[in-house]
């Protein structure tokens, strides 16, 4: 069920009132419900999946609390880790190594592919299950004693599928809280999802014409083209992944339920470093604390933290999709990270010291853009080759070129004129007012007939769902 | 006042959510809602009688009704010579649905092919048993290229057959809960109203006037006369007019072809015919924008190699002096008057033979 579909509606307005007519002690059972039905609508039987690894991941985490044995323990964790990550590598990964390998042996390897689909939101809700168990090994989190509300912690529809990927500290006792209706929380919480629709069916799917078209067949493509539809596109994820976000956190928030924030208006960032503390922050975070840390962070030796930067990065990269083209748009962040620490070293011996101005903090964001969206034609691209093209194409740019947009002038300047839009939005940090009631029924019209009538209505799911 | 708002709320969402998981109870509902006596109250159904491109797009100058009339031919003198056994699709079905219009026809049966439909068959020996597979141009690339359809006819006796007939009849009311696919439910049960005609319309203008788009499924023709389906004219699809077609694919198909003609040879049918029905874009539009017809249909139905009898349409539609009334304006299909066309002739050649 995408949330930018009718039957999303109607399923919202059922769970959202139900939880506010029925007792505070039944809500877990209406929202694992609830959780479970809005998963099935994808594939049914992928539920077997889920419900497999929250079973591994409860009783482990019951088995550690209860020892206090380090062997037996980090046992029980490996065990709990490769127990998900097992799954992520049969579900997501093994058709990808076994095309490697035959591919090695020039097409005639011996390794089957299986014939499966990429259980919906798979490695969000993996990495979530296995936050909790690290957590309950490091002593930070408790054991979950109530199977339901463990299983609602995975399984919380709002952020199932595309996250954000939660922390057990952060949402479990939310589920144990009292959650009386809330005007504020509602009328926050629809506008921060009138919003994420905005973002995803005006500005998004609109972008995404243009986008697919040029990215179809790159090599059919003028250089000019394929520049604007590659700065197109870094628009076009930010506004599909951070619509989605807000969707989910707005859609909890009227339940009273608070889901940490997953942008920060992350093209207004003044480096790659920067970048990462602004964008899917529920993920970088969580590499940073269960990858780069334990790898050792910033605190060994200067090359042994680009190689930790290097690793954490590839393994992002691979996360988000069992494909060449998202390790090498993994690397290329490490890389880009990697130079600008090894250029701030080499500036602080020569004792150079910056000193912010707005033309020069103006040029650094653009820079910053525009390295992100080198790395974004590597994520877009269907195979590295093309993704090589493209790079090429742009960097032999013809300005006498053919354009072939898939949307009319008017169209192209609706769609630059919603990206200055949504960039005010973002470097001035303007927040939708929603405390009075007048204002709020107004803007919160505007926006949804907004959406109807300049809304691109045509199915695409949410980019980051295919994760 | 705030439980009386959410237990409406609730149970408007319910209802909705209910009709539109149960496929019967939205198709009960949509058939209510399309009646000729409904279509003029404000609940009545807003694409019911106009086409699925309409339906698709919204645009007001592509709100028009097939007004043509599918009737019975005069079939006066005829002979009951052949039973008809066809596999057929949207194209055909309605006529089909009238066994009495085969002027020529003893029995009458068909399958769908989309919904896996297997029709069991008794083969009556005293008159000519034919099987009819008939598919729009646009499915040809891609269901004509397997043999899925080998069995959508199977004899058996004639006790059988009635048993098969009485079990239909006990189970002919049931209800299937749905929880996928359910987005064109919903959309038929809370946004296919009369009443919301101006707003549907005032967006699909707003697109089409700035910005020259229409829904992503349908295009406008160059003349501005014809909703298109987009597959049939795009040739990035199979299902393209202009999507040029190799020997070794076309030869596929024909091997397909002739594998279910031997199939149902064996069975005991005396003929399998083809009829493939033409996009509109290849009769109306056969150099669009520039892009020429692949020529599909003559390829295939002229191949010698065919071992089924061609029931051929296209020439007779492409060389009609009548063009513009063989295929609906806001619809992939044809009209009834282009229904009547096919099935006048194929009653005039069954009846030469």
């Amino acid at each position: 069920m995408l949330f930018n579909s009718l039957p999303f509606l109607f399923f919202y307005l059922i769970v959202t009132t139900l939880f506010f007519l029925i007792k505070d002690t039944r809500r877990w059972i209406l929202l694992l419900i609830a959780s479970c039905y809005f998963y099935i609508t994808f594939v049914p039987a992928y539920l077997l999946i889920i419900a497999f690894t929250i079973v591994v991941d409860y009783y482990v985490a019951l088995a550690l609390e209860k020892t206090l044995d380090k062997k037996k323990r980090k046992r029980l964790l490996i065990f709990s880790l490769v127990a998900n990550i097992g799954v992520l590598a049969i579900f997501k990964y093994y058709n990808f190594f076994a095309s490697n390998v035959n591919q090695l042996f020039n097409g005639h390897g011996a390794l089957l592919y299986l014939k499966i689909l990429l259980p919906i939101g798979l490695s969000f809700h993996t990495f979530q299950a296995m936050s909790y168990t690290i957590e309950v090994y490091r002593g930070n989190q408790q054991a979950e004693k109530h199977f339901g509300i463990y299983a609602l912690y995975v399984m919380f529809y709002p952020q199932l599928v595309a996250g954000p990927i939660e922390r057990p500290q952060n949402i479990i006792h939310q589920f144990y809280e009292k959650h009386p209706f809330n005007y504020d929380n509602l009328k926050a919480g629809l506008m921060q999802m009138a919003t994420g629709f905005f973002k995803k069916v005006i500005i998004a799917d609109r972008l995404a014409i243009l986008v697919d078209g040029a990215y179809l067949h790159p090599r059919t493509q003028s250089g000019i083209t394929l520049l604007i539809a590659t700065l197109f596109y870094s628009f076009q994820i930010y506004c599909d992944f951070s619509g989605y976000s807000d969707i989910a956190i707005g859609a909890a928030r009227t339940m009273g339920f608070t889901l940490m924030d997953n942008f920060r208006a992350p093209y207004f960032s003044r480096s790659v470093n920067e970048f990462w503390t602004r964008w899917h922050i529920s993920l970088s975070t969580w590499f940073r604390d269960y990858l780069y840390i334990p790898l050792g962070g910033n605190r060994v030796r200067v090359s042994r933290w680009y190689f930790n930067l290097m690793i954490v990065f590839i393994i992002s990269g691979f996360w988000h999709g069992a494909n060449w083209t998202f390790i090498v748009w993994g690397a290329l962040h490490g890389t880009f990270l990697i130079v600008h620490i090894a250029c701030n070293k080499l500036l602080q011996r020569w004792g150079y010291q910056f000193k912010p101005n707005p033309l020069k903090t103006l040029l650094q964001v653009i820079f910053t853009f525009l390295l992100v969206s080198v790395a974004w034609i590597f994520f877009r691209a269907t195979y590295v080759s093309d993704a090589i093209y493209i790079v090429k194409s742009i960097f032999h740019i013809n300005f006498n070129d053919h354009v072939q947009f898939s949307l009319n002038n008017n169209e192209i300047w609706f769609s630059v004129f919603l990206i200055v839009l949504l960039c005010l939005k973002e470097r001035f940090y303007l927040i939708i007012p929603t405390k009075k009631n007048l204002s709020f029924i107004i803007l919160f019209s505007i926006i949804v007939f907004s959406c109807y009538f300049f809304g691109v209505f045509n199915n695409k799911q949410f980019i980051y769902f295919q994760f | 006042m705030k439980k009386i708002v959410g237990i409406s709320i609730l149970i408007f969402a319910s209802i909705i959510f209910i009709v539109s998981a149960v496929s019967e109870l939205t198709n009960s509902f949509f058939e209510l809602r399309r009646k000729p006596s409904a279509l003029k109250h404000w609940w009545g159904s807003d694409k019911g009688g106009t086409g699925d491109l309409y339906g698709f797009t919204c645009l007001p100058q592509f709100n028009v009704q097939d007004t043509s009339v599918l009737r019975k031919p005069d079939c006066s003198g005829a002979i009951k010579s052949y039973n008809i056994y066809a596999l057929t699709d949207s194209y055909t079905e309605d006529i089909f649905k009238h066994p009495d219009y085969f002027c020529g026809a003893g029995k009458c049966g068909y399958a769908f092919s989309n919904n896996g439909d297997v029709l069991p068959v008794y083969l009556d020996r005293t008159k000519k048993n034919i099987v009819m597979i008939e598919c729009v141009e646009r499915n040809v690339r891609t269901s004509l290229a397997d043999t899925s359809y080998l069995t959508r006819f199977i004899t058996v006796s004639e006790k059988k057959i009635n048993e098969t007939k009485a079990a239909e009849r006990a189970h002919n009311f049931h209800f299937h809960f749905n929880i996928k696919n359910l987005d064109g439910d919903y959309e038929t049960n809370i946004w296919d109203y009369r009443f919301l005609r101006p707003l549907k319309q005032l967006k699909a203008k707003l697109t089409f006037n700035w910005f020259n788009r229409t829904y992503v499924d349908a295009l406008v023709s160059p003349d501005g006369k014809y909703l298109l389906y987009q597959s049939t004219v795009d040739t990035s699809f199979l299902q393209s007019s202009y999507r040029p077609i190799g020997d070794t694919e076309l030869k596929a198909i024909i091997t397909t072809l002739n594998k279910v003609y031997d199939h149902y040879r064996r069975l005991g049918f005396d003929e399998v015919y083809l009829s493939i029905i033409p996009n509109p874009a290849t009769i109306l539009y056969p150099n669009y924008k520039g892009l020429k017809y692949n020529l599909l249909i003559p390829k295939l139905e002229n191949d010698p190699s065919l071992k089924l009898k061609v029931f051929d349409i296209y020439q007779l539609f492409k060389n009609s002096p009548e063009k513009n009334k063989l295929y609906q304006h806001s619809d992939t299909h044809w009209t009834r008057f282009g229904s009547m066309v096919w099935l006048n002739e194929f009653n005039r050649k069954m009846a030469l033979n």
